[in-house]
């Protein structure tokens, strides 16, 4: 409520309607950032120091994360620092933008510019100077989902004209991450553009029509065929099936049920040494490993915090296209945070999507600390653009 | 409104909440599934995932060494580790050129590495590694093939590579030095694989006495190295610790560390180098007269220390080891024993001395007593005759001295029938002819009283089984046995306990255990041994045994030449010892027996011969003095007419 009580506040020289700084969010953050750091520490540091190749360096990991937060928190302040509706007139070329890069990477692998790691093709640069396209997808289609249905006149509620156009570009996104290949990601934004489709009130049958077509593809390429075939048994008996695949989900359950409810304590985990992705997707597994049940939950109710201011600025916002644009920042964060604790108990097949904020990785913080400057600047303008900036532009 | 749904408004506000109570209670349900993980199922994973964490690690005993008297080694365990390669470390799984480039990349460093590890050429080494790589690959496509419904991918799994031999052995038997350097160089691809192996420096020489351990571990076949493995063998320790994946041990996790307890060195009663020459000897008399067996045993009569002891045929314990053939002839045929502990034979003559010694202790004979031979005389109704070198012997009227000089058989019957069989088993029993000798070796048997039972009256009065063992027939004894009862004269008549185990001590050379030199019984007297001892000296001066005479020395020995019974093959043997000047303490005791030679068979052929090889070398070996009267009247005579011509002396 705070933010709407706020008239006190002397009027800025820009707008006469912006509102003080979310503090909850933006403290959130924050906190969950600087938890990040000792969890991707506690779980890497005997890794890179192991390593010739990352300089036998415990803090490799660490250092190369505080690179991410730091474009991250410069990535933060411009996009809080600038008005959200100017990403309206963007979201097209944006959403251009992100497909060309992502078919760089597949189907073409463009060399010198697509980098292929673990088998997968993910990466987008070269050297060092490199990001996941899979993540700035995530922003980019927000945008751009929420920029196309908020543009009046379009009639969310008929399917032909105004429903599945915009969806288009949205599927070849799915299509090109789930190819790459990354599943979670994929998965990721099709649940966040699924919930913009729900709050921009697309009829029952429709949405429910896209989440069936959502089931059928998981259950095509993810169950299917192929090799991850043995998913559903790997899923059902993790640690029977270690040799089949099933070796990582039963690590992390063991983490899990290793931390009990009171945990091990901070750096007592054990199977953090076990696990392959241990500061990245099953981060969370060392996170409940070591504070257990209550403390977890605590991290937990953090992720649920930021998921419900976000929400929360999107009902408070009267511009329908920050409405929009607010809900489907906070559904990426949600969807990602819940699939990664998901994995990482057991509840739902493995896939690998790292946790908001917490897991070791740079272009998913660039993204998402990109995200939250976008929902603070929301935040700051429930009443959408200012007047005057509106006549200047005419 | 619900037709256009374009503008924000009630539509929009209800289904935010509605997403956002979706997701809240999606993450209400992740939370009771943590509570069902962590709180319900928690204490179970905790300990499966412990369990799962936990290995154990054997740590190997190093096996203790069997040293000589001058602690060199005759066995002992060495360092063996094999070089291996392992063919999943170049088997790309795809068809991305640069990770084809960098197996090649690694491919071609493991070759340049490991050939300058291993002295080979890098062309060669590359050569093996690609056949072994590109046979690893197609037992994995085999594998993948098999496996239902996972054809379409190459991924590996697990599973997949179960049972493929990942430690492809490219050198066997490298020495630690070479291992050591081989993990220096932390390939990826080639590693090292630690074991010990038992090595024999003396070879056949001891091979009967050490025995063998053929796998290195706790399981010996024969000799010390079985009677001994509660000494050698250390206690491997153990460590259990939880590891990660790369079999690295966690940090503060080590449950139990239970450190090795390497084993301990024996060290025995042998010489290597009297060993060596008396096995010489024993081969050399095995060629010449091809007899069932040869023994030789060399024991120093003060401490009843058994210095070297051969027993032909013997085995070689590299082919022993390396052969299945031989090594089916070898255990066939019986020769993994030491023969001198467990051959039992008729000793014949040697015997003499023994009756003798006990019938001038028991004051049954005086030395001055004369027995008349008259070459044959009937006992029991059966004629017992005197052999004079191919023929029946008349010896006339002889003493003690005499009977051993000329080796009569009657003279020593008669004693022996004067004696009884109560006093001369007594006898025999003193010199521990019938005592279980323990040497501390396995499966030796005690001397038997085979056909030589005092206790039965039947065998009493059968004076013609007294007669025969007085001279040493119908008595079973081993090598051993006769060479303790010679020692014993040597010694004053003080027995000796045989002794072959002398010492054990740890891997620092402390000494844990010390069998001390252990009488077992005065024998005979002094006085009774020391007229023995004239009588022996002059077995070899004037009697059956000039042959063993040794050039400087004065011998004391006794031939024998037992015939076996109802055959026509005969035991030759010569005891004796030297120095034995009867001021001088005797240094070595010497027992030749050759079971059945072909050809010649009198002791005095067969075995002094070899007595007088072995006594010579000993005498340079041992550096002793040497005691026979007139050659020292010589040498000293020698020495100074030398002084006097240089105008030194008188």
């Amino acid at each position: 409520m705070a933010t709407r009580i706020a008239t006190t506040i002397p009027p800025p020289l820009q707008s006469r309607l912006r509102m003080p700084i979310d503090t909850v969010l933006f403290a959130t953050t924050l906190a969950l950032i600087a938890f990040g750091f000792w969890m991707v520490f506690g779980t890497s540091f005997f890794q890179s120091m192991d390593s010739a190749k990352m300089g036998n360096d415990p803090l490799y990991f660490v250092k190369l994360q505080a690179k991410g937060v730091i474009v991250g928190a410069v990535a933060l302040w411009f996009t809080m620092r600038t008005g959200y509706w100017k990403w309206k007139q963007y979201a097209i070329p944006l959403m251009l933008a992100t497909l060309i890069i992502l078919c760089a990477v597949w189907p073409f692998h463009l060399p010198g510019l697509a980098i292929r790691e673990n088998g997968a093709w993910r990466w987008f640069g070269h050297g060092a100077l490199r990001f996941q396209p899979s993540e700035l997808a995530k922003v980019t289609l927000v945008i751009y989902l929420a920029a196309m249905y908020a543009r009046p006149g379009l009639r969310v509620r008929v399917f032909e004209t105004g429903f599945l156009p915009p969806l288009i570009p949205a599927f070849l996104y799915f299509l090109l991450i789930e190819r790459e290949p990354d599943l979670g990601t994929a998965m990721v934004l099709f649940l966040s553009a699924g919930t913009i489709l729900i709050v921009a009130g697309a009829r029952k049958r429709h949405i429910a029509l896209f989440f069936g077509i959502g089931v059928l593809a998981v259950l095509l390429f993810g169950f299917g065929f192929g090799h991850r075939g043995g998913r559903m048994s790997t899923f059902v008996n993790p640690c029977i099936n270690r040799d089949y695949g099933g070796d990582q989900v039963c690590n992390s359950l063991y983490a899990v049920g290793s931390g009990g409810l009171l945990g091990e304590g901070m750096g007592q985990g054990k199977q953090k040494y076990l696990l392959t992705q241990a500061n990245c997707d099953f981060i969370f597994a060392t996170i409940a490993e070591e504070l257990g049940f209550f403390r977890s939950s605590l991290v937990i109710g953090c992720l649920l915090l930021i998921g419900w201011r976000g929400f929360r600025i999107a009902l408070y916002t009267k511009d329908r296209f920050g409405s929009l644009l607010a809900a489907g920042i906070a559904a990426v964060i949600s969807w990602q945070a819940l699939i990664n604790i998901a994995v990482a108990t057991g509840s739902i097949p493995a896939t690998g999507v790292p946790l908001p904020f917490i897991s070791f990785g740079s272009s998913s913080m660039l993204f998402l600390m990109a995200g939250i400057g976008i929902l603070l600047n929301i935040a700051q303008h429930p009443e959408g653009e200012p007047p005057q900036l509106q006549r200047r532009r005419v | 409104m619900a037709g256009r749904g374009t503008v924000p408004g009630e539509t929009v506000k209800h289904r935010v909440r509605y997403s956002f109570g979706m997701i809240a209670s999606l993450y209400g349900l992740l939370v009771l599934r943590m509570l069902y993980v962590q709180g319900v199922q928690g204490d179970r994973l905790k300990a499966e995932a412990e369990d799962n964490r936990k290995h154990t690690v054997t740590l190997a005993a190093h096996r203790g060494s069997i040293l000589d008297r001058n602690l060199r080694p005759l066995a002992q365990s060495r360092y063996t580790g094999a070089v291996g390669f392992d063919p999943l470390t170049l088997v790309t799984e795809s068809g991305d050129p640069r990770k084809a480039a960098m197996f090649e990349k690694r491919l071609k460093r493991t070759a340049e590495v490991g050939a300058r590890l291993l002295s080979s050429t890098p062309e060669e080494m590359r050569r093996v590694l690609l056949t072994e790589r590109d046979h690893y690959r197609t037992e994995l496509a085999i594998r993948q093939a098999t496996h239902p419904g996972e054809t379409q991918t190459p991924t590996l799994t697990r599973a997949d590579r179960k049972g493929l031999n990942r430690f492809v052995i490219l050198r066997e038997n490298v020495s630690l030095e070479v291992a050591q350097r081989v993990r220096a160089a932390g390939l990826m691809s080639i590693g090292v694989q630690d074991d010990t192996t038992r090595s024999y420096p003396n070879g056949r020489d001891v091979a009967q006495i050490v025995g063998l351990n053929p796998g290195g571990g706790d399981k010996s076949l024969n000799g010390l190295e079985r009677s001994q493995a509660k000494w050698l063998d250390g206690i491997p320790g153990k460590a259990v610790s939880e590891m990660d994946k790369t079999g690295r041990p966690l940090p503060d996790t080590r449950h139990v560390l239970k450190q090795a307890r390497e084993g301990y060195d024996v060290v025995t009663t042998l010489d290597a180098d009297i060993q060596h020459l008396v096995c010489q000897e024993a081969a050399e008399v095995y060629r010449k007269y091809s007899p069932a067996g040869v023994s030789i045993i060399v024991v120093e009569p003060q401490t009843g220390d058994i210095l070297a002891m051969s027993g032909m045929p013997d085995y070689d314990p590299e082919t022993f080891l390396n052969d299945p053939v031989y090594r089916n002839e070898s255990v066939k045929s019986g020769v993994l024993n030491a023969s001198c502990l467990t051959h039992l034979f008729e000793p014949g003559s040697t015997m003499k001395a023994i009756t003798i010694a006990a019938a001038l202790d028991q004051k049954v004979i005086s030395p001055e007593r004369y027995f008349n031979c008259p070459g044959v005389i009937t006992v029991d109704k059966r004629a017992l005759r005197c052999d004079k070198h191919g023929g029946t012997g008349v010896h006339g009227s002889l003493n003690f001295e005499g009977i051993l000089r000329q080796s009569c058989n009657i003279g020593s019957a008669k004693i022996g029938m004067e004696m009884g069989a109560t006093r001369l088993y007594k006898g025999f029993e003193n010199f521990g002819l019938f005592d279980k000798l323990d040497v501390q070796m396995p499966m030796f048997p005690r001397g038997r009283k085979i056909m030589f039972r005092p206790s039965d009256p039947r065998e009493i009065m059968r004076q013609g089984r007294i007669a025969r063992v007085a001279f040493g027939h119908s008595i079973g004894v081993t090598p051993l046995h006769v060479a303790m009862a010679y020692a014993a004269l040597a010694n004053g008549g003080k027995l000796m306990q045989p002794r072959l185990v002398a010492a054990v001590r740890d891997m620092d050379g402390k000494l844990l255990k010390t069998n001390a030199p252990k009488m077992l019984r005065q024998a005979v007297s002094a006085e009774t041994a020391a007229i023995v001892e004239r009588g022996l000296r002059a077995v070899v001066t004037s009697g059956t045994g000039k042959i063993a005479a040794v050039p400087g020395y004065t011998i004391a020995g006794k031939t024998g030449t037992a015939k076996l019974y109802k055959s026509n093959e005969f035991v030759g043997s010569f005891a004796g010892f030297l120095p034995a000047s009867p001021d001088v303490k005797p240094r070595v005791v010497i027992y030749v027996m050759v079971d059945r030679p072909k050809g010649s068979y009198y002791g005095s052929d067969v075995a002094a011969p070899a007595f007088q090889h072995i006594a010579a070398q000993l005498a340079r070996h041992l550096h002793m003095a040497e005691d026979d009267p007139q050659s020292v009247q010589y040498k000293t005579a020698i020495e100074k007419r030398k002084l006097q011509a240089r105008g030194l002396a008188h």
